[in-house]
């Protein structure tokens, strides 16, 4: 059926004699071991910081020192790294400087009206619209993580091993909330 | 800290890899504070980072009620092994031994041998476990080990989620994604046991298609003898593939690979009983071809595979050709309530033609065909503390039926560092076609006026062997640096595979002889219990030590038979030990050294004087990096002893077996 094959190793010396003028200089390194950095950090990274480039209507603020409420729908580990992460802010940072936040965790979207941001899993995200009242119009930044955003104003799913960021359009702007032009040069936007 | 950070980061948007060793080290230390220091990043830089598959699995896999182990590419990286047996080693409770210089027994929790016939492995979601033979040929799938992203091996049975011949483990083998091997790579290794040369070249077009292709020539030289000469059993092999990733959508992506081998490998064998051995030359070809689709829904996601394998075996005077397509789907249904549910279908073909002589079949051609039906239930009772997954996968062969392989398992997380399971499961190895239709009259020497034939025939009854099996184990994270993995086991056999000698015949003509048949029947039953332990240390970033442990007992044979009956021997040792640690010492060099020792097998039921006792294997070797992109390892394996054997060769009444030596190599990698 097959006679034994003798490996080519002439046609491999060849090869890398040919390759030894080829040396390039961006070189990849050996295989060392890559960093390891965690998906549900780098979304919570990126609520934290979402939140700099949206804008809320006043009244969504009761008094000048209200809070600012960050929502979690279900606990998983994007909400225990985002209150981590809070709470490591607020122990480094002088006091005063910014307005205080709070992360709160809400079993349903009842509760997610006073909200500023809801984050809930992919898996929970249907349960954000079971809001009695419509969550589309207590300017509520919603997000998930979910490939396709289906009405929720930003999803950060994982594409190709890197956490990406799709804003919904439509869903912003009935939203009520500004979304600032630099965060949509980063995001993919889904019409 | 934080200004080492943002190196990170710049180097992420360049290239993550070129910055990685330098900041690793300075990553584990400061893990907790890490999400606040990502949260400094702008949200483009985020969108940069690349998130580690590894990071991602651990958590996976700390919650997982299954006795799991992973061996990382990392870990494949920095052991310098070059065969798959091998990389078993680090497993607890898995026992590899070998056998030729070609030939590996790989099994876990017992029935260990050259034909061991319980463990299912899959590459990619292929199995590459042989229907005819029931095993698998360890030298026809010698993939490009540098291409391997991590090998997840599951002890105990995994018949629901995995399906048939999963009944003591899986082995589930995945590689690396296409864009993760950007650039080239060439590999060149030459030692005592063996010389590799191999070429990998991977690129993109545009951003959504990504694709690798790879050649690699690998030649085996020969292990020895009990005297210490040559063994005859070098071989050879060359392997071209290729993968292509194609990230379609955010919710699409499709992956297509392939690949085309030959071989061939010389070993030493016992024929029709005489004790002068042979030489049996092996020849291997074949190839695959494997499509795989997977969809996000808005609420669900669906995967959807097919796979052509075909694989020619030919040794001594046999001829085999296997034929499989397969076609497997798996969704992972909306959630309901506090459930998530899974449910695939699946379809394979198999077909088989053996053409061999003195040992025939009763046909010829085989066809078979299997359906396979599963769902299970993750019901999480208490969110992220409690989970219990049930359920079943139906099966219906051509040649035994219907079977159902169902399995009961339960988690509970009361920390993030802590973590007890418990588990019951069922599960099959479907019969082989030796089983079922042997034919193999052997004359038996004699100086009697009347020849004597033995008879060995299958059984065209021959059942699926079946295995109970309960299990619970135990997992601890102590800190960063420390963690504990210990699963206990009990399992019971039953309808395991016999050999039962029949009442003698007369057959007149054409000349008088006296025929003893032997046929195979299902008259066995088993138990074996046993601990396996695997404890990981990583003290300070430089430093990582790991060790495995099991201890096994499954001696306890139980037949309805007696004294005709005799089945498998059990190469099993009851206790295994491995230990490896690496030491990055400097900021080129690194340190690697490993230990496998075994207590001596147990002894042959059928040959009482072979006896292979316990054995020291010690491999060391050091890397250095000449650049960031070339990197030289040299070293030496089996230092201990000048040989050794690992396997009773009387074990299958056919292998002599070879004994391996102490060897060096030296291995060259660059990348650019």
């Amino acid at each position: 059926m097959t006679t034994p094959i003798k490996p080519g190793w002439r046609v491999l010396r060849l090869l890398l004699l040919v390759m030894s003028f080829n040396a390039a200089t961006d070189t990849p390194s050996l295989g060392q071991a890559a960093p390891v950095v965690d998906e549900a950090q780098i979304r919570a990274a990126m609520i934290f910081n979402l939140t700099r480039y949206v804008e809320w209507p006043p009244w969504k603020f009761n008094e000048p020192s209200a809070p600012f409420v960050l929502c979690f729908l279900a606990s998983d580990a994007v909400g225990d790294d985002t209150e981590a992460l809070v709470r490591d802010r607020q122990s480094r940072e002088s006091s005063g400087q910014d307005r205080k936040v709070t992360v709160r965790r809400i079993s349903s979207a009842s509760a997610a009206a006073s909200c500023h941001v809801l984050y809930a899993p992919k898996l929970d995200r249907k349960k954000i619209f079971e809001a009695p009242a419509d969550i589309a119009k207590c300017a509520v930044l919603t997000i998930s993580d979910n490939p396709t955003t289906g009405g929720i104003v930003i999803s950060l799913p994982m594409v190709d091993s890197r956490v990406q960021i799709v804003v919904d359009l439509k869903a912003a702007q009935q939203s009520g909330l500004t979304l600032s032009s630099k965060l949509l040069k980063i995001a993919t936007v889904s019409r | 800290m934080s200004r080492r950070f943002r190196a990170k980061v710049a180097g992420a948007a360049l290239q993550l890899a070129i910055s990685a060793c330098v900041v690793s080290a300075c990553l584990v230390t400061a893990w907790a504070q890490q999400a606040s220091d990502l949260s400094q990043l702008s949200l483009e830089d985020l969108t940069k980072i690349e998130v580690s598959s590894v990071a991602r699995k651990d958590q996976q896999l700390f919650a997982t009620p299954a006795a799991v182990f992973v061996i990382t590419h990392d870990d494949i990286r920095r052991s310098g092994i070059r065969s798959l047996p091998e990389l078993m080693r680090m497993v607890p409770g898995m026992q590899v031994a070998q056998l030729y210089a070609n030939e590996w027994a790989v099994s876990s929790r017992g029935f260990n041998g050259r034909f061991a016939d319980k463990m299912l492995v899959l590459i990619d979601g292929r199995g590459i476990y042989s229907e005819i033979y029931s095993g698998v040929y360890w030298d026809q799938n010698d993939l490009l080990l540098e291409d391997i992203d991590r090998i997840e091996v599951i002890r105990g049975p995994g018949g629901t989620l995995w399906g048939a011949n999963a009944v003591n483990g899986i082995i589930n083998i995945i590689t690396l994604k296409a864009g993760d091997t950007k650039g080239a790579l060439l590999i060149g290794e030459g030692g005592r046991l063996d010389e590799e040369g191999a070429a990998r070249f991977g690129g993109g077009i545009g951003k959504q298609l990504k694709y690798r292709s790879y050649v690699k020539f690998l030649e085996r030289n020969q292990l020895v003898t009990a005297t210490g000469k040559g063994a005859g059993d070098a071989g050879s092999s060359v392997r071209v593939g290729a993968r292509a990733d194609w990230q379609a959508h955010p919710q699409d992506s499709v992956s297509f690979q392939g690949d085309l081998y030959r071989g061939h490998g010389d070993e030493r064998v016992h024929v029709d009983g005489v004790n002068e051995p042979t030489s049996s030359n092996v020849n291997t070809e074949g190839g695959f071809a494997l499509a795989r689709w997977d969809h996000t829904f808005s609420q669900w996601d669906l995967g959807l595979q097919t796979y052509y394998n075909q694989e020619n075996h030919a040794e001594l005077s046999g001829n085999g050709r296997e034929r499989t397509l397969d076609l497997d789907l798996l969704a992972h249904l909306p959630r309901y309530k506090q459930n998530e549910a899974t449910l695939g279908v699946g379809y394979r073909l198999v077909t088989d033609r053996i053409e061999s002589d003195p040992v025939t079949f009763n046909r010829e051609h085989y066809r078979d065909i299997l359906y396979s039906f599963l769902f299970e239930d993750d019901l999480v009772v208490v969110p992220r503390r409690v989970k219990v997954t049930g359920g079943f996968k139906l099966l219906n062969t051509s040649y035994t039926g219907v079977e159902i392989q169902p399995g009961l398992r339960g988690i509970w997380t009361p920390d993030e560092r802590h973590a007890v399971w418990a588990a019951v499961s069922r599960a099959v190895r479907t019969p082989s076609v030796q089983e079922r239709d042997l034919h193999y009259l052997r004359p038996i020497p004699n100086d009697g006026p009347i020849l004597t034939d033995i008879l060995a025939e299958g059984n065209a009854d021959f059942k699926s062997e079946v295995v109970h099996a309960y299990e619970a184990g135990y997992r601890q994270a102590l800190g960063k640096s420390l963690s504990v993995d210990i699963a206990g086991f009990y399992n019971q056999y039953k309808r395991l595979r016999s050999q039962s000698q029949l009442q003698p015949y007369l057959v007149a003509s054409p000349t008088p002889e006296v025929v003893i048949p032997i046929v195979y029947g299902n008259l066995l039953e088993a138990r074996s219990d046993g601990v396996e332990a695997a404890v990981s240390f990583r003290p300070v970033s430089s430093v990582r030590m790991d060790a495995a442990y099991s201890w096994i007992n499954a001696r306890r044979w139980l037949d309805h038979v007696s004294s005709s009956t005799t089945g498998d021997s059990w190469s099993t040792p009851t206790n295994t030990l491995s230990l490896r640690g690496t030491w990055e010492f400097a900021r080129r060099w690194t340190f690697y050294s490993s230990l496998y020792t075994v207590t001596q097998l147990p002894d042959d039921p059928v040959d009482p004087n072979s006896h292979v006792g316990a054995y020291l294997r010690a491999d060391a070797h050091l890397s250095f990096s000449l650049k960031e992109n070339l990197q030289i390892t040299a070293g030496g394996e089996n230092l201990q002893e000048s040989r050794h054997v690992e396997l009773n060769p009387a074990d299958d009444g056919y292998s002599v077996g070879s004994q391996i030596p102490r060897s060096a190599f030296v291995k060259l990698l660059w990348s650019f």
